[in-house]
């Protein structure tokens, strides 16, 4: 049967950003999906080369629109290790708690656009409601909704008071209630079933053999979580690392569903042991070796190299974000499938184009 | 179909969720992060705010004892605010008004 080459992307309407898939159809069933991305590369990691190292946490922040509070996490972490500053233990739990917020921001964030994806619209705008709550306590916080810039060499800028946590809390508490709502739809739902299981299967196999991160890996039944290696303040919390074995669409969606209330767990356990005292210690002098920082972003590992040279900017900085390591899976999902299950597909793995390019 | 009816019916009766804007205005939070406001009667003209602002968006000018800020590139991230030793810079949780053009906005000291 002839072949058709049809370009999906850079501007699609399921996909808010730059990614560009060539998809190779025989009929309407994909063959294979070529990718091509580089459209919106805005040269980061050399900025970091020019501006104060202590500047450098706000360029990082800005390398992702979602996740940027564990952007200037894990920068923030590598430098600290390459200074030995060892910051006060309030500040680590601070970090903690507010990955964790940003954590279940960007998931429910995710579930509002796969319900876009399949033309669900209604469910796409309860979720995002759902999503300005938590994004009112990331502004209460810290006074911004995403861009939250609460991370600083020896620790965090921002403190919490007896107020916030009551509003944490409470918040979390009402939300756990109403997503269960949305959870329902999502798992029960004919039509949406439909629309994810037994879509993008991806083999535990294959998704060990292409190094799949993040929820996607966890979706195809392997306890990867870099959370267990216990940075931070997750040591001290007692979680285990949540996985499903429908290998398909519909695994994912599960994990990142249930990930969303094993935030909430984790924010209340760290709520109930945060510590009192500093927030953050003065930092002296320069840093000078390199060090590779990771640390487990809601869409997988990151991975930042950081290099100095005793000045006051960095002489090397490299950014591995989770969706440049899903992008493997993704073509190993796209060949068998339908064109109208190209976008469903494309948007389990959580694409972060912005991340990606830097 | 009887889920559905209760939920048309709540529907019905609940306040709107969203907010008539220009009659009704989002209230902040007392951290949010707004708008820079700059006093210039303490201010010693030393230039800490310059060096550390991460967007380059602030300028002094010691010899004319002139402070500028270019609102087109401040990310407000708050840390002018942090370093100021004279405490001149405070941060606003009121929205920014739409500016007239892209100039600095620029504050001269009068003694």
């Amino acid at each position: 049967m002839a072949k058709t080459v049809i370009p999906f992307g850079p501007q699609h309407p399921v996909l808010p950003e730059p990614l560009q898939l060539k998809l190779v159809l025989e009929d309407d069933v994909v063959v294979e999906a070529i990718p091509a991305i580089g459209y919106v590369h805005r040269g980061l990691e050399k900025l970091t080369e020019l501006k104060d190292y202590e500047q450098s946490v706000y360029i990082v922040e800005r390398v992702c629109g979602i996740c940027s509070f564990m952007h200037s996490m894990a920068y923030t972490r590598g430098i600290e290790s390459i200074m030995n500053i060892q910051i006060p233990q309030r500040a680590e739990y601070i970090r903690t708690i507010l990955a964790e917020i940003a954590r279940v921001q960007s998931h429910l964030l995710w579930l509002g656009l796969l319900a876009d994806s399949f033309g669900f619209e209604s469910l796409f705008m309860e979720t995002w409601r759902y999503r300005e709550d938590i994004l009112d306590i990331m502004e209460m916080i810290t006074g911004n909704r995403v861009i939250i810039s609460a991370n600083k060499v020896g620790g965090v800028t921002k403190d919490f008071t007896d107020e916030h946590i009551k509003f944490i809390l409470d918040t979390i508490n009402r939300l756990e209630e109403k997503i269960k709502d949305v959870e329902n739809v999502f798992l029960n739902n004919y039509t949406v079933k439909q629309r994810l299981a037994g879509i993008g299967i991806l083999t535990p196999e294959d998704a060990r053999e292409l190094g799949a991160l993040g929820p996607i890996a966890k979706g195809s039944g392997i306890p990867l979580d870099l959370r267990t290696t216990g940075y931070s303040a997750y040591k001290y919390l007692d979680f285990e690392p949540i996985v499903d074995n429908h290998c398909d669409s519909y695994g994912r969606t599960v994990v990142r569903i249930k990930e969303i209330y094993q935030s909430f767990q984790l924010i209340r356990q760290a709520i109930s042991k945060l510590p009192s005292g500093e927030i953050f210690i003065p930092v002296k002098g320069l840093p000078n070796g390199e060090v590779i920082s990771r640390l487990e972003q809601p869409r997988g590992e990151a991975i930042y190299y950081i290099k100095t040279n005793g000045t006051k900017t960095l002489s090397r900085l490299k950014i591995r974000t989770p969706t440049f390591a899903n992008i493997p899976t993704l073509l190993k999902m796209l060949p068998g499938s339908r064109l109208q299950d190209v976008p469903v597909i494309v948007l389990t793995i959580d694409p972060c184009i912005s991340c990606t390019e830097r | 179909m009887a889920n559905m009816l209760n939920i048309v019916l709540k529907n019905f009766l609940k306040k709107p969720k969203t907010r008539l804007y220009p009659l009704k205005e989002r209230d902040s939070f007392e951290r949010t992060r707004h708008k820079i406001h700059f006093e210039t009667a303490d201010c010693i003209h030393c230039g800490i705010c310059q060096r550390k602002c991460p967007a380059d968006a602030i300028k002094v000018n010691r010899a004319e004892k002139i402070w500028e800020l270019n609102a087109y590139r401040c990310i407000i991230c708050g840390e002018c605010v942090n370093v100021c030793p004279k405490k001149c810079i405070t941060m606003l949780n009121k929205r920014r008004d739409v500016a007239e053009n892209k100039k600095y906005i620029s504050i001269k000291k009068v003694d």
